[in-house]
């Protein structure tokens, strides 16, 4: 049930992006239709086939799911399942490596997140730790830098 | 006759053409690093042959596809050991190969049935590639026929068949299908020249790079749910005597067989992957078994069906894959992508403006069933240690690689952040029910429905009579209508079928 009340809610989120970008569709085709340029050559033209398609989608989801609109919805138990401790903790550590990247050199920022992967996804010693950033932050280093010549960020 | 003579020359050509020393140890190496990944439980051939994408970028075509090739049928072959050694298949693929597998494994009988997986999923790899040589260049002929209309029919049906993609729910997959689609809409229009939805930022004017996308639509949700589950499975580490015997591969000479002809039927429908080519199969071969009453105990026959029908499903996706652009399932969508990237375009003029690379693929496939059945029994002594290492330890470094492969692509820092931005979204649409596949689908087929859409509409002055009258478009139109209204069948027996079960577990005390 509550999976169901989900899929009404990503319906709706859904229908609200997808009528944004029909109207932004609308605006370029109706800027680029003319005299010369039939409504359907324009550029905007499949892209607001698309967002319809998406708004009816949307709104077929909905309505297959309209039995959850009964009951309690617990958004709260959603949210806790979406960001499940250990997923929002990879997902903040990889989000931080990521931006991270272009103020710090490459193996500085990937030494660091790989010290505090490994320390909170598998805490057993620092040593360990310690020895796997270096190998695999070296041995990254090594491969793609000075082997296959692939710049690094 | 004449044709399939031909093939086999072309076959045997670029085959020798193939066996020089770099590409036959990038094929080697590739395969026994794809059986790892297949492997270890998480960790999937699509995740692996995206990964690879990006990092095989700057490669030679022909390296990189023989390295993407050998990763796929390694990963595709590798679930089975880790079904056999745990119970738990390291990819969907192997998910059948478990039942059989491991109770053979619990018998004392671990080398057996590694052997007995290793040696089916290598006819099953052979047969696949025997399967594309003979049926590509019929489905090619016909293909070179096609206008403006059906190459945008063709692009329609892909996004349709995403609704087979989704488990259980066709809607799922045309979302995931049609927002594809609409990420494809981003950036410079190539008719024209109007930078669409880049809302001022000039890095979407090329528009969304695939490969940033690929990654993270399939590596970062299974990076962070990987992360997320705890407990890791007991493994059985006294496997002895792998190889297998000639007699007992005799004895299932039938069930192979009818095990490669449904997989590659399996394969060549797209949206139908391996993991269902292998439950098929390993159904048919319990209801044409002389003894059905051994399955579920430790059955041989049911082990061979499984691996020979996923491993043959390889060749039999990729049959779609280049003669009509059209991928059989996740991991041929990504290839998909890497060929795009390579400038080798897939499709009906595959076979007339590069017909040796068609052959290479076929080579690259008997290539790669060779070093998988080799590395499959000198891996299954290795993987038990290998299959210790925690997760937490191998997904920071995998997800260091994936910052690679998407940086690679074109040294910008702007393509982490869109790999990262298409993770986060892969890991919420994964909650909510919908897999990757068909977003990258739509992704690729997007710039193909707009230009053909508009030409097509352009040149019968906005008249979609064509469907109608031109024969290929009219069978094309047929076909997508019978996958629309298939799909909404299923959904539509799915609920009656719910209740009859809610009904049913209600008076059952």
């Amino acid at each position: 049930m509550q999976a169901n009340k989900a899929d009404i809610v990503f319906g709706f989120v859904l229908i609200a992006a997808a009528s944004v970008l029909f109207w932004e569709s609308l605006k370029i085709a109706a800027r680029f239709a003319g005299r010369f340029t039939p409504f359907y050559y324009t550029p905007g033209f499949v892209p607001l086939l698309i967002s319809a398609t998406l708004i009816v989608l949307g709104v077929v989801l909905i309505v297959l799911k309209r039995g959850a609109f009964r009951g309690s919805w617990r958004p709260r138990a959603t949210i806790r399942e979406l960001l499940a401790a250990r997923g929002l903790w990879a997902t903040v550590l990889i989000g931080s490596y990521v931006l991270l990247l272009p103020r710090l050199h490459f193996v500085a920022a990937t030494a660091a997140f790989l010290f505090v992967m490994t320390m909170v996804f598998n805490p057993r010693h620092v040593l360990v730790s310690a020895l796997v950033t270096v190998i695999a932050t070296f041995g990254i280093y090594f491969v793609f830098a000075r082997i296959f010549i692939i710049s690094l960020p | 006759m004449h044709q399939v003579l031909d093939a086999l020359t072309f076959f045997g050509r670029e085959l020798i053409h193939m066996l020089s020393l770099p590409l036959l140890l990038a094929s080697g190496v590739s395969v026994l690093a794809g059986i790892i990944v297949g492997a270890l439980p998480g960790l999937t051939a699509t995740l692996a042959v995206s990964l690879l994408v990006g990092i095989t970028y700057s490669f030679d075509t022909t390296l990189a596809l023989v390295i993407l090739i050998g990763i796929y049928v390694g990963g595709v072959y590798g679930g089975s050991q880790t079904a056999i050694l745990l119970n738990i298949p390291g990819t969907p693929a192997s998910a059948a190969s478990a039942i059989e597998g491991n109770l053979l494994a619990r018998r004392g009988l671990a080398g057996q049935a590694i052997g007995i997986a290793t040696l089916s999923s290598f006819v099953g790899t052979l047969f696949g590639a025997l399967m594309l040589l003979v049926a590509s260049p019929l489905l090619g002929s016909i293909a070179l026929r096609f206008g403006s209309w059906e190459y945008f029919l063709l692009a329609v049906f892909g996004v349709m068949i995403c609704g087979s993609l989704a488990a259980g729910n066709p809607i799922k997959g045309w979302i995931g299908g049609f927002m594809g689609l609409m990420f494809a809409m981003i950036g410079m229009d190539a008719m024209q020249g109007f930078a669409r939805f880049t809302f001022g930022q000039f890095q979407l004017n090329g528009g969304i790079s695939l490969i940033p996308a690929m990654i993270g639509l399939f590596a970062i949700p299974e990076i962070i749910d990987s992360l997320t589950r705890k407990e890791r499975p007991a493994v059985i580490r006294k496997v002895i005597s792998v190889l297998p015997r000639w007699s007992s591969f005799k004895r299932h000479l039938p069930t192979t067989f009818r095990s490669g002809i449904i997989g590659t039927a399996i394969g060549i429908v797209p949206g139908a992957g391996e993991d269902i080519a292998a439950w098929v199969s390993y159904a048919n071969a319990k209801r044409f078994s002389k003894a059905p009453e051994l399955y579920g105990t430790g059955c041989e026959e049911g082990l061979v069906a499984s691996e020979v029908a996923n491993n043959t499903c390889i060749g039999g996706a990729l049959v779609p894959l280049l003669t009509l652009a059209i991928p059989g399932g996740s991991v041929s969508a990504v290839i998909l992508g890497a060929l795009f990237i390579h400038n080798v375009r897939p499709g009906p003029l595959l076979f007339t403006e590069q017909p040796e690379f068609f052959y290479q693929i076929v080579a690259m496939l008997v290539i790669a069933a060779v070093f998988m059945l080799f590395g499959g029994l000198a891996a299954a002594r290795i993987l038990p240690h290998v299959l210790q290492v925690p997760v937490g330890v191998l997904m920071p470094v995998i997800t260091v690689l994936c910052v690679v492969g998407a940086f690679a692509v074109s040294s910008r820092i702007f393509d982490v952040y869109l790999m990262f931005a298409f993770g986060l979204l892969g890991y919420f649409l994964k909650r909510f029910g919908y897999t990757p596949a068909p977003i990258v689908l739509g992704l690729i087929l997007g710039p193909m429905a707009d230009e053909n859409l508009r030409r097509a509409l352009y040149l019968s002055d906005g008249s979609l009579m064509p469907l109608l009258t031109r024969p290929i478009s009219l069978i094309l139109t047929s076909v997508i209508l019978v996958t629309v209204l298939g799909s909404l069948a299923q959904l539509m027996r799915r609920p009656r079928r719910d209740g009859s079960r809610r009904e049913v577990s209600a008076e059952t005390p």
